[in-house]
């Protein structure tokens, strides 16, 4: 059905075509010089196995001005496109041969583990792709053209273990196991394998990196690292490098340049290592501290280049939690590791940020500890069995710095750091004591318990012993500086009443001599000491009495009122065998008097004798006595002087369990009446002041003395009032229920 | 069996001998104040730090006991009319016990 | 003491509004008294009487509360006062006057001035807030109508219904807001 019109078309487009080909020789001998042309071009480009050595050589011994000739007339008739594209084909129709040999390599080395074959296996390829490569005349064009393919094909057929085995070879050259030609980049470069695999090739320089930061940083903390590290990756890491990121640099200069981008990705990852490593390891380095500045000095640095804060801090507060805040860790533990907390972060991180974070929980968890003010009160005065001192000697004593309200006026005011939380507090770095004081809002319950300390340390200095007032004196003195005079003005009177009762002490005996040597305390400056119905009897009641009748000789204003539970008594027992010499407390030492009057004495009859003392205290002391093998309990709750010694019977009962007996109230055991006390002024503010809202009442409550509640802790307060009928809140404000 | 106190270390609280009866019953806790200060006799006034013979008692011939210190103050304002703030009766110090250690 | 109860150092979100409260400087012993008198009085349950300070930072300024004593003619009304204490209070009396208008023969309507023997000639360094409340509520009931300081009320004492009349005229009951 073709038309005229068509076949005359086709007529022409074949006559062009011929026309091309043929040239302008005569009849078709053009074209058949064409055709011989073209056989020996693509005989020439023909892909040959090299491993065949006869197709090889007939390569090698090829007529180059005959085959340059044959290229020249398939470039004029315009045919070298079709040329190429024959080529390109019969490349992929012989990638068989490449193939066959890679697998065979593979095999080789998969076997061997031998890096020699995957050496080997390179060069090789390189083998190949020279051998196939068109010749250079053809132009950059063809070049490409059949690099593209030649590395196309590879890829597609290179399998997995290659991967393997290509990643080894490339770690051989950074550790070099067999000694490898450096020309291997080279080799790599020819065959497209660093572009191909430039995330594999950076992965073994990570690698190496962390391999080695591993090996050489663990547990290393005294000396700071990161020097080293650099040292060590501009020698080994970096001219590793060169030859992939800085191909083709003439001068040092230039390759610099070149390996600004991933020298500065390789830095970086250097610095994550050793970041991520000390993070892992904070809690121990904190341990370790002072021994692990070094440790200290890397994190700071490496956190300023690498943003790991917020995992330094989630570690740091994970780990304690699991190893620092539990009922097992001993407070005295908690407080130490805390110091030492406070002492690292504040080397790593000096604006407080990171320490604010870490510290609240602990803090938290140390004001919920009954002990926690006590021990560091005890660390305060320097208590001679608390081993290691929380406080450094060399520490400049200095006032406690309270937590201010930002002062924008100071010219050292900085804004605060961007990642600190609504709750930080500027930590302007102070002392370990200001810091420890500050576990608690207010230093009110320090003072109080640092009296209940220095209370129960000057009632038991027995003798007439000057020097531990002294002492104690000198650590008031040192506790002034930080407390300040105010607060510690009553430790002050506590310290004069020691001395002034061994002056009146003194006096009282010049005029009768007495055996009674007692501590004169003024009330309300001692902390509230349990009071006792004690009544001493015997010949302790005639002492007592002569020894005040003497006082308010000397005195004429005043008296004695006598705390019979507190002291001690140095006794001597002479039974019919044997004496017994020894220092007592009161309640001891007024049961044995009761027995210098009849043998046997029921445990009630004891109780009334001596005025009224629990049992369980009666208990405590009278089987001191069954111990000592003084007194026996025949029947239960009858005990019978023992005026000749038995034969020591096994302790009837041990003491009881209840907790011994403490002398002095404990300041938080007050803390409990004081919830009724902030009511009435609360209500006492509601009725003055109308409705007010929390805050308000907050800080208006700082007029009840000792309010040391959180305004979290009131909010609760004021929820369980409303419970009670006792408030209505509304808006946030609150008013009295009436 | 006899028994020999060797040395007995003891503890006593110092009062001012007010003249009033002793309350017993150990430490009661509405205890005597300075009416002017409200400070327990055995504190001590507002001006001072150290409690007894440096912060005295005074005496009047009507009974009524005051923080030395305190007295005196309000016997120095006008407003006083030099009478004891309890009875508004002239004040006349009792020459019972000051200064008398 | 006093030193410790205002170096509380509340949660900072508290601290930043009331930093007119670290600045608190008061005469040591007068606030020492005051301080004393407050817990007094707030452990104290004399019914129909109370005061409190005005501010966290000021213990001179206080606003009491007195509700009229039952059985008078102010049974059921409830007034304000504000106390101003003097620098050497207690050894001078303090500054006293009604906030909430009170029609009384020794109370001056429009400035709520007091005439009370015990705030003038008769002060001693022994009275405190609670027996100036407790004279205050007394007075209510008793008035000294022989130094009137409002004529009208003095007038009509004795006219319990006219003088509840003009009592209930002036008066303002209180509102319960900040």
């Amino acid at each position: 059905m073709a038309s005229a019109a068509l076949r005359s078309q086709v007529a022409a487009k074949w006559q062009e075509g011929f026309a091309r080909l043929n040239r302008t020789e005569p009849g078709i001998s053009g074209l058949i010089s064409f055709s011989q042309a073209w056989n020996i071009a693509a005989d020439y480009l023909h892909p040959r196995d090299i491993t065949d050595p006869l197709s090889a050589k007939a390569h090698g011994t090829a007529d180059m001005a005959l085959v340059k000739a044959a290229f020249d007339m398939i470039n004029r008739s315009r045919r070298l496109p079709v040329m190429l594209e024959t080529f390109l084909d019969s490349i992929c129709n012989q990638y068989y041969l490449i193939a066959r040999d890679i697998h065979r390599y593979l095999a080789q080395y998969e076997q061997s583990a031998d890096i020699g074959v995957m050496f080997r296996l390179i060069y090789r390829l390189v083998d190949w792709y020279r051998a196939w490569a068109p010749i250079e005349e053809l132009g950059p064009t063809i070049r490409a053209a059949y690099t593209l393919t030649f590395q196309t094909q590879l890829f597609s057929i290179l399998p997995p273990g290659f991967v393997r085995g290509f990643k080894a070879l490339c770690v051989s050259t950074l550790v070099p196991v067999v000694q490898i030609s450096p020309f291997i980049w080279d080799a790599f470069e020819t065959l497209g394998l660093t572009d191909r695999y430039e995330g594999l090739i950076a992965s073994v320089g990570y690698e190496r990196i962390e391999a080695y930061v591993h090996e050489t940083c663990t547990a290393k903390w005294d000396e700071p690292c990161l020097e080293r590290l650099r040292h060590w990756m501009s020698t080994q890491i970096v001219p590793w490098m060169l030859p992939m990121y800085a191909k083709g640099a003439l001068n040092t200069e230039e390759a610099r340049g070149m390996l600004q981008n991933v020298g500065s990705r390789f830095d970086f990852h250097m610095n994550k290592t050793l970041c991520d490593l000390r993070t892992s390891e904070i809690f121990d380095i904190i341990i370790d501290f002072p021994d692990s500045m070094g440790a200290l000095y890397d994190l700071k640095e490496c956190l300023q280049r690498v943003d790991q804060r917020s995992s330094l801090v989630q570690a740091l507060r994970k780990a304690n939690r699991k190893r620092l805040l539990h009922p097992g860790a001993d407070t005295k533990l908690i407080l130490s590791q805390y110091v030492a907390t406070i002492k690292c972060l504040r080397i790593i991180d000096p604006p407080g940020v990171l320490l604010f974070k870490v510290a609240d929980p602990i803090r938290r968890y140390l004001r919920e500890r009954p002990d926690t003010i006590r021990s560091i009160v005890a660390n305060l005065v320097g208590d001679d069995d608390s081993g290691d001192s929380l406080v450094d000697e060399n520490e400049p004593i200095q006032p406690l710095q309270q937590l201010e309200t930002e002062d924008y006026n100071d010219p050292n005011w900085d804004p605060e750091p961007i990642d600190a939380g609504p709750d930080f507090r500027t930590n302007k770095p102070s002392d370990v004591i200001s810091t420890l004081v500050s576990i608690y809002d207010s230093k009110d319950l320090f003072v109080k318990e640092l009296q209940v300390l220095l209370a129960q340390r000057l009632l038991a200095i027995t003798d007439d012993n000057s020097e531990k007032v002294e002492k104690e004196r000198r650590n008031i003195e040192i506790l002034k500086i930080r407390f300040g005079e105010a607060a510690l003005q009553v430790c002050e009177v506590m310290l004069k009443d020691m001395t002034d009762s061994k002056r009146i002490d003194g006096h009282v005996q010049s005029q009768k001599a007495s055996i009674v040597h007692p501590t004169i305390i003024s009330r309300h400056f001692w902390p509230s000491l349990e009071s006792s119905d004690i009544v001493m009897p015997g010949q302790f009641q005639a002492l007592q009495t002569e020894y005040a009748k003497e006082f308010s000789t000397f005195k004429p204003d005043k008296k004695l009122r006598w705390l019979p539970h507190l002291g001690t008594v140095h006794l001597e027992l002479q039974l019919e065998d044997r004496t017994i010499e020894m220092d007592v407390p009161p309640l001891e030492a007024a049961f044995i008097e009761l027995f210098s009057a009849k043998n046997v004495w029921t445990m009630d009859e004891l109780i009334s004798g001596v005025g009224g003392v629990d049992r369980v205290a009666a208990l405590k002391a009278l089987l001191t006595w069954v111990d000592l093998g003084v007194l026996k309990e025949d029947v239960e709750n009858t005990f019978r002087l023992l005026e000749v010694q038995e034969e020591a019977a096994p302790p009837p009962r041990s003491a009881p369990a209840a907790a011994e007996e403490p002398t002095v109230t404990a300041a938080q055991q007050q803390q409990a009446d004081q919830m009724r006390l902030y009511w009435k002024f609360i209500e006492g503010m509601l009725t003055n002041l109308g409705a007010l809202p929390l805050d308000r009442i907050q800080t208006m409550l700082r007029f009840a003395p000792g309010y040391d509640q959180t305004v979290e802790q009131l909010a609760g307060f004021m929820e369980a009032a409303r419970r009670e009928g006792l408030v209505v809140g509304r808006d946030g404000t609150w008013k009295l229920n009436r | 069996m006899k028994v020999t106190v060797k040395h007995w270390h003891a503890v006593a609280q110092w009062r001012w001998d007010t003249g009033a009866a002793e309350p017993e019953g150990g430490d009661a806790d509405n205890e005597d104040v300075c009416g002017i200060c409200r400070v327990p006799y055995e504190g001590c006034c507002p001006s001072c730090k150290i409690p007894g013979d440096d912060c005295p008692l005074i005496w009047g011939e009507c009974t009524h006991v005051f923080h030395m210190h305190c007295l005196l103050k309000w016997i120095g304002t006008p407003a006083s009319k030099q009478q004891c703030p309890m009875d508004r009766r002239t004040w006349v110090t009792a020459e019972r016990k000051i200064g008398n250690s | 003491m006093e030193q410790l109860t205002t170096s509380l150092a509340p949660p900072r979100a508290n601290l930043k509004p009331s930093v007119t409260s670290s600045t608190q400087q008061v005469a040591g012993s007068v606030a020492k008294r005051l301080t004393n008198e407050l817990m007094t009085l707030m452990m104290s349950s004399s019914p129909g009487i109370s005061a409190f300070p005005k501010s966290d930072g000021n213990l001179f300024e206080w606003v009491g509360t007195i509700e009229g004593p039952s059985e008078t003619i102010y049974s059921g009304l409830t007034f304000r006062i504000s106390i101003s204490f003097p620098a050497n209070y207690p050894y001078v009396a303090p500054a006293i006057k009604f906030d909430t208008p009170c029609f009384h023969p020794n109370v001056d309507i429009n400035s709520g001035a007091i005439c009370l023997d015990i705030l003038q000639d008769k002060w001693s360094a022994v009275y405190s807030v609670q027996t100036i409340l407790l004279s205050l509520q007394s007075l209510l009931g008793e008035p000294n109508n022989a130094s009137p300081l409002n004529t009208d009320a003095a007038a009509v004492w004795d006219t319990p219904d006219a003088f509840r009349t003009q009592l209930m005229k002036h008066y303002q009951p209180i509102k319960d807001t900040a």
